[in-house]
This record gives structure tokens, C-alpha cells and sequence, in this order.
């Protein structure tokens, strides 16, 4: 027979979702992956916060408007003769007065291969949808919030401001290089042409989605050994059953939708 | 963003002429830029000889291509900058008429800067005596003030233009440009023109007819050195 062990409502879970989502804290990652047509090494770091709980009957807990800011740091390097063609000086003769003619080499201009740092950050706002996990462990049972498959993260305008930053960290990048001057317009255009919307979304979407893809939110924790009645004297112990197993399901109540934990036990 | 405008440190965007008068044998050396000098070592040689006519003969130039080889010690490091190596001409020893000038360029950019040092006083270029030169390309945009790092009192300037070319044609136009050259003449320390505009990617060549021994150098650059030096 299954017992109530804990019931939720709105107002409650969502108290418990902000305390927990303020204890996750930042978190940061690095690696390296593609941007466009370059390597590129990357730390990010993300942080969640606001979110607003709606319990749906029978088993959805939907958090809406969950808020990540992510900031990430990017390296790559830029080969500058893959985009503009390499530059030649002619050779250039002038007559000097009373001396003759004098001419100097044709000079070829390698254009060199370049560290490139972009660091930007933005926010999202996204809708997720947590399943509830029980596991057992070390003689407790945790019942906890899982956020369930991938979530779509709309990126929407932060893109075309990473874009116009990795133009300006370009244009920085490459700005102590001999004769770029002429050149350098059409080399910032060329390397964010080459990165486009695709790019950036294809780097961003696998290092910024596990931020909030997977999450875990403690919801709460059942010792397996319960203790029902506490002691009251030296000759009368505590009270405890065994929880065999625990189940979770949300539970229209009116005027409420709650949270219930329910469990098999045995004394 | 730095010029690199000195003629005593000569880079893949410089040349030193030097014109040579009268025959006989002059070595030299090929030294880094900024280092002690050839200490008594000038491995290579101009050899000029007499004038092969009597009547008038334009001036001929020869151009020497310089490198620089790292002494091999394993397997270490770009040969052409790292650890201790040292330039060399493609040809050790140049032969030349009377009147006739030679010319010093390393093509490669990543080769540090050097000097030429002759064993005679007037050949060097680290100090343009007479009948010498130093060309420079200028690559960045904006106004180069140049003077003598030795304190002679030359002193000019160059404004060097940013094309910013909005299409091909006008691409093209400024390509055409980098051709032509522009001169200035030195005569006793002073440049004529003192003041020389030109776009960016030009040559300007610096043409020492007589001199105390003096140098293109940034202005930036030579104060630098003085602060440094008042301040010690």
C-alpha cells in the first residue's frame, strides 16, 4: 500500500526551485570545437536564475521563462593568406640626381597567422519541462527534478552581436600587421561570412544547452529506514518502516496541483 | 602599431645602398641589428675594380639577398629566427665597377632585423656616411616623424595616407601606386624634402650624398632612448 510521504504545492515548489537554482551557482566548462571553418577553444560559464514553476497534472513540472547567462571566452587563429591574397611591393626604381638609377627588390608580404579573443556574454530565456527521478543511494532516497531532453535555446539576437565582436576582436587581432590597412574590411566581412549565423549557432547550441539540458533539482530527500514515531524514553524507541520504494506524480487537488511523493513500506 | 623605421635594423621592408668610388677590396660583415658589430670578422667582400670604359657609364647596381642560417644543434627551433645562427649573402663576394652601387635585402619577414657592417668607416649601415642610402617601405598609415639616433639634428617626417579602397578599380589604382617610389636627398644632415607625403605601401628612398654618419630612425624611437638615457 502506498503512503503520502510529502505533498507539494505550487507556491512551496516553487520556494524550493529558487533556493535550489540559486545553489547551483555558475558553472564553466572548456574545449575546444568549430566555429565556422576555424578551431577554436573555448571556456564558458553559465548561471541560472528565475523560473516559474507550473504543476501539470499527471507527471509534467514545466519551468517557465528559466533564465541562463552564459559567457564565453574564444580562441582562434586566423590565417590571414586564407581570406585576402598575399601582397606584393613591385620592384621600385628611381632616378637619385647625379647618381643614376636605383632600384629595390620586389618584396613579397606573407600575411601571418593571428590569435584571435573574443569574449562575450549574453542571457536566454527558455522553457523546460523536468521528470522527477528517484534513485537510491546510500540509504537514502532522493527524489529529485531532472530537466528532460534538449531544450531549444533561442539565441535570437545575441548572434549578430557575437558576430559584430568577433569582427572587432578580428579588426584588434590584426591590426599591428603591415599593409592590412586596405585590406582589412573585406577580411573582417570574409572571416564573419565564413562563421555566419550557422557557425555560431553550431558552437554555441553544444557548449551552452548542457547549462540547462540534464540539470538536477533536489527535491527532496527520504531516509529508506523512516522514522515514524521519534523516542520518547529509555524504553521506548523510535519507530521506524522500511521504504521499499518511493513514487512521484503530480496531483490535481483543487483549488491546487501538487507535488506528491508517495512510498511502499513495510515496518 | 610601430613602423619598424630605423636603418640600423634593416627587415625584409629595407635596403642599404651603398655606392662605391674607388676600387680596391672592402669586406664586410652581416651582423643582427642592435648586437656588438663584426669584431674584427668581415667575412664577405664587395671587390671593385676599375671602370671597364673611359666615357660616361651609367651606374650599375648589384643586389645581394641576405638569409639567415641557424647553426644546427639537433632539432630545434624556426631556422630562420631562433637561437644562434647568422646571415649570409648569397653571394660571398660581389664584384663591381667604380661608381657603381650595391644593394642589401633580406626577402623574408620573419628573418630579425641585421646591419651591414663594413670594415671601412664610410660603409656601414648603421651609420649612413656618403654616397649610400636606405630604403624603407612604409606599411602603417599616419605621420612617421624620423630623426638621427646619434643627435645630428636630421629630422623629418612622412605622412603616409590610408588608401581605404571601397572596390576594385580603386584597389587597383593603389596596387599601381606601390611602383613609385619617392626621394630624399641628405646632404650634410639635412632632407630635402623635410616633409614627404606619400600612400601607404610606397618606398621612400633616403639618399645620403654626404653626412657625419646618421641614421632614419623613428622619432619615437630615438627618444625613447634619450628619456631612457637621462633618466639612468
Amino acid at each position: 500500500m502506498s503512503e503520502i510521504l510529502a505533498a507539494i504545492d505550487e507556491m512551496a515548489a516553487q520556494q524550493l526551485f529558487d533556493t535550489e537554482v540559486a545553489a547551483l551557482g555558475t558553472q564553466s566548462t572548456s574545449g575546444s570545437s568549430s566555429l565556422g571553418p576555424f578551431g577554436v577553444s573555448y571556456a564558458v560559464s553559465g548561471t541560472l536564475s528565475n523560473g516559474t514553476v507550473d504543476l501539470i497534472a499527471p507527471a509534467t513540472v514545466e519551468i517557465a521563462d528559466l533564465r541562463l547567462d552564459w559567457h564565453v571566452d574564444l580562441t582562434f587563429q586566423l590565417d590571414i593568406g586564407d581570406f585576402i591574397p598575399d601582397i606584393h611591393i613591385p620592384q621600385v626604381c628611381i632616378h637619385i640626381p647625379c647618381v643614376g638609377t636605383v632600384c629595390t627588390p620586389k618584396i613579397d608580404i606573407v600575411w601571418p597567422t593571428v590569435p584571435v579573443h573574443v569574449s562575450f556574454g549574453d542571457f536566454l530565456l527558455t522553457t523546460v519541462d523536468l521528470g522527477v527521478a528517484l534513485s537510491l543511494v546510500s540509504g537514502v532516497w532522493k527524489v529529485e527534478g531532472i530537466v528532460q531532453g534538449v531544450p531549444s535555446l533561442q539565441f535570437g539576437a545575441s548572434t549578430a552581436a557575437l558576430l559584430a565582436a568577433i569582427g572587432l576582436a578580428v579588426s584588434a587581432a590584426v591590426a599591428w600587421v603591415p599593409l592590412i590597412g586596405p585590406f582589412l574590411a573585406v577580411l573582417v566581412g570574409a572571416v564573419v561570412a565564413a562563421i555566419g549565423i550557422a557557425g555560431l549557432t553550431g558552437l554555441l547550441g553544444p557548449i551552452i544547452t548542457p547549462f540547462v539540458s540534464g540539470t538536477r533539482f533536489p527535491i527532496t530527500d527520504v531516509p529508506a529506514l523512516f522514522e515514524v514515531l521519534p523516542a520518547s524514553g529509555p524504553f521506548d524507541p523510535a519507530v521506524f518502516v522500511t521504504v521499499d520504494s518511493l513514487g512521484a506524480e503530480i496531483q490535481h487537488n483543487p483549488p491546487e496541483d501538487e507535488l506528491v511523493v508517495l512510498a511502499d513500506i513495510t515496518a | 602599431m610601430t613602423e619598424n623605421l630605423d636603418s640600423r635594423a634593416l627587415r625584409n621592408t629595407d635596403c642599404y645602398g651603398q655606392r662605391f668610388m674607388k676600387p680596391g677590396t672592402y669586406p664586410y660583415a652581416l651582423v643582427p641589428a642592435g648586437g656588438p658589430g663584426a669584431g674584427g670578422d668581415f667575412p664577405y667582400v664587395v671587390e671593385v675594380v676599375e671602370k671597364s670604359s673611359k666615357g660616361e657609364r651609367a651606374m650599375h647596381q648589384a643586389t645581394v639577398t641576405v638569409r639567415f642560417e641557424k647553426e644546427r644543434h639537433g632539432d630545434c627551433c624556426d631556422e630562420r629566427t631562433s637561437g644562434p645562427g647568422r646571415f649570409v649573402p648569397d653571394l660571398e663576394r660581389v664584384t663591381v665597377e667604380a661608381g657603381d652601387m650595391v644593394v642589401w635585402n633580406s626577402p623574408d619577414a620573419a628573418t630579425r632585423p641585421f646591419a651591414v657592417d663594413g670594415e671601412k668607416e664610410f660603409f656601414g649601415s648603421s651609420a649612413l656616411t656618403n654616397e649610400c642610402g636606405y630604403t624603407h617601405v612604409f606599411t602603417t598609415p599616419g605621420e612617421h616623424e624620423y630623426a638621427d639616433a646619434y643627435g645630428s639634428g636630421l629630422r623629418g617626417v612622412v605622412r603616409v595616407a590610408d588608401p581605404q579602397p571601397r572596390n576594385q578599380k580603386e584597389l587597383r589604382a593603389w596596387r599601381a601606386r606601390l611602383a613609385e617610389g619617392a626621394l630624399v636627398m641628405i646632404n650634410d644632415g639635412r632632407p630635402e624634402p623635410a616633409e614627404l607625403e606619400i600612400v601607404l605601401g610606397q618606398t621612400v628612398f633616403f639618399a645620403v650624398v654626404t653626412g657625419p654618419g646618421v641614421t632614419i630612425t623613428e622619432a619615437s624611437l630615438v627618444e625613447q632612448r634619450s628619456s631612457s638615457a637621462g633618466a639612468a
